[in-house]
């Protein structure tokens, strides 16, 4: 009994808690308006309402018999930020990097997680048309994290059998120093995965 | 069984009563919280100057103003542009009356061209609760002559279901107040307009000279009943002017500060109207003040109710304008401004920091930043209290705009500090841009939410949460394409919204300077503009 009136308290007090925000849901893409009143209760949703990134989803694959790249794109929803109170829809992902059949990077199955962003940062909300611009990043070899950081873009192709045209780029920044938390240097390696391809829906 | 159920629907009954108490316990959205730089007047009349915060705690309030901001609003929302129409309604310098259950709100109104009257928008509250907007003309500039009781006053009566995005294009018919002052030691004025009330239906958008003494009046309300309006039209000019032209309007007051009036009323158009005045009683209160009405607002039981305001004659500038100014003009701080604006041609980014060495005269301790490696950022010793600035270029071929790190850095300088005068300078191929501190809680607030992270993931979680919205919709505007100008000025545009309680919250806010021919350096707080797609 004492458990019922606790799950009872819990969902009473959970919906007490939310009866002051209210979600506006705004099509993904579209453009802020004005700057609300701080006390505004409002927060919004950047929801995928057109299915703009659904084109993006799924298994993409490169192999030009010495680079082998297999990538699975999946829609995340209702992704929050760090310190703001929106919410967005967000393209995440997972991959297998091989060179010469050697694994270079796996982040499928026991070591996927679709939210770590050390291992496969590649995400983002960017969508324009058939481009979407992600954040990128590798995983490190060498130490806690990579130096360097860059942005992807992919251009969807509408072929019989669609085509991503992947472009990535080093941002002109990194982070402002090399040093790991545990005092180690950085991996100030370049990436490993090709900076340019064209894969093919799978 | 049954019992359980029973007792199942008496927990959720309690529940439920306890939630609509909880709920009934909230604030009433029409009463605002006022408890500093409160002077109560003679007449019991509380006068405070409130901020933005304070006034939207009003939803109704905010429900008024907020739907101007569909077109432009500005950096930190100090005030509220409507860009297409060519005004500013300031929100950060509002006067807030209050005198038992009754309270009136008057902005500074400011339009984008010159104009020699300082205008108001009154929103007086109803006894439904509601609120009546008024535009509010003072034809004098000079305060201590208001203060004097020698201005003239025109009260435009809004409908309530006003758009506001008219607020300066619509002529309509106004009101002529003498005012009746309680002078103070600083010189603040309240004007009961109740008290002295004259129905002009000669049109607005020309001012009326008005010379009489409110004061002399006996202040009871009937005296309009028997009034008989001033001049400045007759019955053919009391609708509005709808022609869109400026009309100029004469009156001379020939019996007195409350008697009618003759006057000619001539619009560019060449309409010329007259009127010997009118008799205004009090049968009609549908709401909209006519001439048949005899207070400007009544209660259920149809007796005057107050309409108090209380001018603000100017807008609160920006202190953060004067700092930014004094700091860039310090000697040191300009000449490394200078040696950095050399480096931007370089493959990573400079910065210098500034940490107070002396007071008298103000001399800082000049501390040259850290980079990593190539296409790195640059670091800073950790700050202290001293730390007064922190400046850094971003080298050419970089957007030139704040990064989500450099505000991070920058709420961080605000807490180590502790000071709103932290203060971080980024200079850029083209522009120099300052962040400021507007709200050193919500920085902090801002800094912890990263709290917690490693601080690789931090970076990347920081560079992350910035790009869905400064990149994002920067990009989004771009679309197809637009110059590196126009991108630049989209980027710091999202920048703010990013930065304001809209986006991530930070508590700052962005300046840009401009430098003239000469050298000299002025700040502007970076306007946030609305765009559609």
């Amino acid at each position: 009994m004492k458990n019922k009136i606790l799950i009872l308290l819990t969902i009473f007090l959970g919906l007490s808690n939310t009866s002051n925000a209210q979600e506006v849901i705004k099509t993904l893409g579209s453009l802020p308006g004005a700057i609300d009143s701080p006390e505004s209760t409002l927060y919004y949703y950047y929801k995928d309402t057109n299915n703009l990134l659904d084109k993006f989803t799924g298994t993409w694959l490169y192999d030009d018999g010495i680079h082998y790249f297999k990538i699975s794109f999946s829609k995340k929803e209702h992704v929050k930020s760090n310190a703001g109170k929106n919410y967005i829809d967000e393209l995440v992902c997972e991959y297998l990097y091989k060179e010469n059949n050697i694994t270079i990077y796996n982040t499928y199955g026991i070591n996927s997680n679709i939210n770590d962003y050390l291992a496969n940062h590649i995400s983002g909300s960017n969508v324009i048309g058939n481009k979407v611009k992600l954040r990128y990043n590798e995983p490190p070899i060498t130490s806690c994290a990579r130096y360097k950081s860059g942005q992807l873009t992919l251009n969807y192709i509408a072929n019989t059998i669609p085509e991503l045209i992947w472009a990535r780029e080093y941002d002109k920044v990194f982070g402002v120093n090399n040093i790991c938390d545990d005092g180690s240097i950085k991996d100030m390696s370049d990436f490993l995965i090709p900076e340019n391809m064209t894969l093919i829906k799978q | 069984m049954k019992n359980k159920f029973k007792n199942y629907l008496k927990l959720g009954i309690l529940l439920f009563g306890i939630s609509i108490t909880l709920l009934n316990c909230q604030k009433d959205d029409s009463i605002i919280n006022v408890d500093q730089n409160v002077e109560i007047l003679n007449d019991g009349y509380s006068i405070s100057i409130i901020d933005k915060e304070e006034v939207f705690q009003n939803k109704i309030i905010a429900d008024k103003i907020l739907p101007i901001l569909k077109t432009k609003t500005t950096n930190n929302s100090n005030k509220v542009t409507n860009d297409e129409h060519g005004f500013t309604i300031h929100t950060d310098n509002v006067k807030y009356l209050e005198k038992d259950n009754y309270h009136s709100y008057t902005f500074y109104v400011e339009r984008d061209y010159e104009s020699n009257i300082i205008e108001n928008l009154l929103l007086t509250l109803k006894d439904d609760g509601s609120y009546k907007p008024f535009l509010v003309q003072y034809n004098n500039e000079n305060s201590q002559q208001l203060i004097d009781n020698n201005t003239t006053v025109n009260f435009i009566e809004l409908e309530d279901n006003f758009d506001y995005n008219q607020l300066l294009t619509t002529s309509r018919d106004c009101y002529i107040i003498s005012v009746k002052h309680q002078g103070t030691n600083d010189g603040d004025t309240y004007i009961d307009l109740n008290d002295c009330l004259q129905y002009n239906p000669g049109g607005c958008d020309a001012l009326v000279t008005w010379g009489g003494d409110c004061a002399q009046q006996d202040h009871d309300n009937s005296f309009v009943n028997e009034e008989t309006s001033p001049g400045g039209g007759d019955t053919a000019d009391t609708t509005d002017d709808t022609d869109g032209n400026d009309n100029t309007n004469t009156s001379t007051d020939t019996s007195g500060p409350f008697s009618g009036i003759s006057g000619t009323n001539t619009g560019t158009d060449g309409s010329t109207s007259t009127g010997t005045g009118e008799t205004i009683d009090n049968t009609n209160n549908d709401g909209i003040i006519s001439n048949n009405d005899s207070c400007l607002l009544v209660d259920s039981n149809g007796n005057c109710f107050d309409v108090v305001t209380s001018p603000v004659l100017l807008p609160r500038p920006d202190p953060h304008i004067a700092k930014l100014k004094v700091l860039s003009d310090h000697p040191q701080i300009k000449a490394k401004i200078a040696y950095l604006k050399t480096k931007l041609t370089e493959t990573h980014e400079y910065g210098y920091q500034f940490n107070l060495s002396g007071t008298n005269p103000i001399t800082y301790n000049e501390v040259a930043g850290i980079v990593a490696d190539d296409g790195g950022g640059v670091g800073f010793p950790d700050a202290t209290t001293l730390t007064v600035v922190e400046a850094h270029i971003h080298e050419n071929g970089r957007d030139e705009v704040f990064s989500g790190e450099d505000a991070y850095n920058m709420a961080k300088l605000a807490i180590t500090s502790q000071s709103n005068n932290a203060t971080g300078i980024l200079i850029t191929a083209n522009n120099m841009f300052a962040l400021r501190v507007d709200n050193i809680t919500k920085a902090t607030a801002f800094y912890n939410s990263y709290e917690g992270l490693a601080n690789d993931k931090k970076e990347a979680e920081i560079k992350k949460d910035y790009e869905k919205i400064v990149e994002l919709y920067a990009d989004a505007v771009c679309a197809p394409s637009c110059t590196v100008e126009e991108y630049t000025s989209y980027l710091n545009n999202y920048l703010v919204y990013y930065l304001s309680v809209s986006g991530e919250d930070t508590g700052l806010s962005l300046y840009q300077a401009t430098e003239d021919a000469d050298g000299k350096t002025t700040w502007n707080a970076f306007e946030y503009t609305v765009y559609t797609n």
